[in-house]
């Protein structure tokens, strides 16, 4: 019989005593991991809520309502995008009252405070709770239970529920004008996501939303870099329920 | 009289004092999920260093000098890497992770290798399925490097320097790496019996000299199970509301120790008084 072996990692350049693979040797100090898990997911759980309540195409109209609402009241630059929960730390009371003057009332912002409400009140230090009225109450264990439901879908970044609140963003980040598409992107065909993971196209567009989204999280012109949110939102979520040691063994 | 009872009460007792140890330890330790990394990599340093401790303690057959070296010479270097680590907790444990995702990767491309040569069954490609999505899931393996060299790229002699516990190498991780590593002054001291007989120019031969049980290796294993406990309490503040198990397990051997010998002395001038 032929061997067939070859020299392993052969596409892996040895610099030093280590084994670079190629992506690391060809664009060395430029490629940023962006863990989905603490960079991404925390930016745009709260529109898991909205997709969860209304829907892809509801959460879509009240959450450009709520990007146009902003971009109004603040005149910030074009690239600070609000889909992104940490820039909401930025606005400061001026701002805010801009903004809340603008909601107040209006059918969409009411929608938007009841999809999110049982996620602020379980994470009342969310910089979302900015552009509330009301003072948050306690959660409940309802509350808590929800928010379990809703962020259990959303840890698999290639879920279906993960790719659509990743359609939200990308989607809303076009129609603000920050982010521009090719005319021979698959973002053109956007609607098939909702058809996620069943269809070819579908996937083509799920991959291009995850590889989209990575730039955005590491970059201070869309996402607030100095935010103590992520980090909080974590610990706040240990802290609900710590992962004790209550048995060593396990099977 | 037999005492082996006695000793495998201290020894049960002594077992689940640790387990309350390391969880009460785990428990009580703020976590930041921001830095995982430290926290998984001490938490479960000091989780290995309890389960070589107790899965030791529960096989007397291998209290003696040709197995319990190995056992002492993990836990020592598992102590060497702790303390290491705990000097610059969030950059050293990310540094021994990465190391591990980058060794499990050379195995994976080894073992795909492998099967170029036939067509892999239903359980290898699971096996390897397993493997790739295991390192994804902590680090993308098109991103992993290999490193070639020890994990924190220092020797263990200059980790042990760094971290306060030079004497610890010296005297302890060197002797017990001759046992592991089946050098030559372990070999011919354990494995090879002298001839007596002047024809032979003091030739060796093979053998497997038949040791008791060592009760010195148990009090070894406690010891180096409770220098990691307290480095620990000392580096996070941790302020122990007990006694340390490794003083209590060490006066009980003691007394039992002591037992034994005034039992023996009794016996001794029993004989005599009959005589």
């Amino acid at each position: 019989m032929a061997n067939d072996k070859s020299k392993i990692l052969s596409d892996h350049k040895q610099v030093g005593k280590k084994l670079l693979p190629p992506f690391l040797h060809s664009f060395p100090g430029q490629f940023n991991e962006s863990p989905y898990l603490y960079k991404v997911l925390p930016e745009i759980i709260w529109q898991g809520f909205l997709n969860d309540k209304y829907g892809i195409k509801e959460s879509v109209e009240i959450t450009l309502y709520l990007l146009n609402t902003i971009r109004e009241a603040t005149n910030l630059e074009k690239g600070k995008f609000f889909c992104f929960i940490s820039n909401f730390e930025t606005l400061d009371e001026k701002q805010i009252d801009k903004i809340l003057s603008r909601l107040f009332l209006n059918g969409n912002y009411k929608k938007l405070t009841e999809a999110i409400q049982p996620f602020i009140t379980v994470f009342p230090e969310c910089p979302l709770k900015k552009i509330l009225y009301n003072a948050i109450p306690e959660y409940s264990e309802n509350d808590l239970q929800y928010v379990k439901n809703v962020m259990n879908k959303l840890l698999n970044k290639t879920g279906k529920e993960t790719t659509l609140i990743l359609a939200n963003t990308i989607y809303c980040a076009n129609q603000m004008g920050i982010l521009h598409v090719t005319k021979d992107s698959c973002f053109l065909h956007m609607d098939e996501v909702v058809n996620y993971p069943d269809t070819e196209e579908s996937k083509k567009i799920a991959s291009f939303l995850r590889a989209s989204i990575n730039p955005f999280v590491v970059n201070d012109t869309f996402v607030f870099q100095n935010s103590d949110w992520s980090k909080y939102f974590w610990n706040r979520a240990y802290k609900l329920e710590p992962f004790n040691i209550d048995n060593l063994y396990f099977s | 009289m037999d005492y082996s009872e006695e000793l495998e009460k201290i020894l049960n007792r002594y077992k689940e004092n640790i387990e309350d140890d390391l969880k009460v330890r785990w428990n009580n330790w703020e976590k930041d999920l921001s830095i995982p990394e430290k926290f998984e990599v001490i938490g479960g340093l000091m989780s290995r260093q309890v389960s070589i401790a107790l899965n030791f303690m529960t096989c007397s057959s291998i209290w003696n000098g040709h197995i319990a070296p190995i056992i002492m010479r993990s836990l020592v270097d598992n102590y060497i890497n702790f303390a290491w680590i705990m000097e610059e907790p969030v950059e050293r444990a990310r540094k021994f992770i990465y190391f591990g995702l980058g060794q499990e990767k050379l195995q994976l491309e080894h073992r795909k290798n492998e099967m170029k040569n036939h067509e892999p069954n239903e359980q290898e490609k699971l096996m390897i399925e397993a493997t790739e999505s295991w390192i994804n899931q902590q680090r993308f393996t098109f991103l992993t490097e290999v490193s070639l060299k020890n994990w924190s790229e220092l020797s263990v002699r200059q980790m042990a320097e760094q971290a306060d516990c030079i004497d610890l190498y010296n005297y302890v991780y060197q002797p017990f790496s001759c046992a592991a590593h089946n050098m030559w002054n372990h070999i011919a001291k354990y494995n090879l019996v002298e001839s007596d007989n002047p024809l032979h120019k003091f030739f060796r031969k093979p053998a497997i000299y038949k040791f008791p049980p060592d009760i010195y290796y148990l009090e070894l294993t406690a010891k180096y199970v409770d220098k990691m406990f307290r480095l620990f309490d000392k580096k996070t503040n941790y302020e122990p509301t007990k006694e340390y198990s490794f003083e209590t397990f060490t006066n009980e051997l003691y007394e039992l120790e002591k037992k034994i010998y005034e039992e023996m002395q009794k016996q001794k001038e029993e004989t005599t008084e009959n005589k």
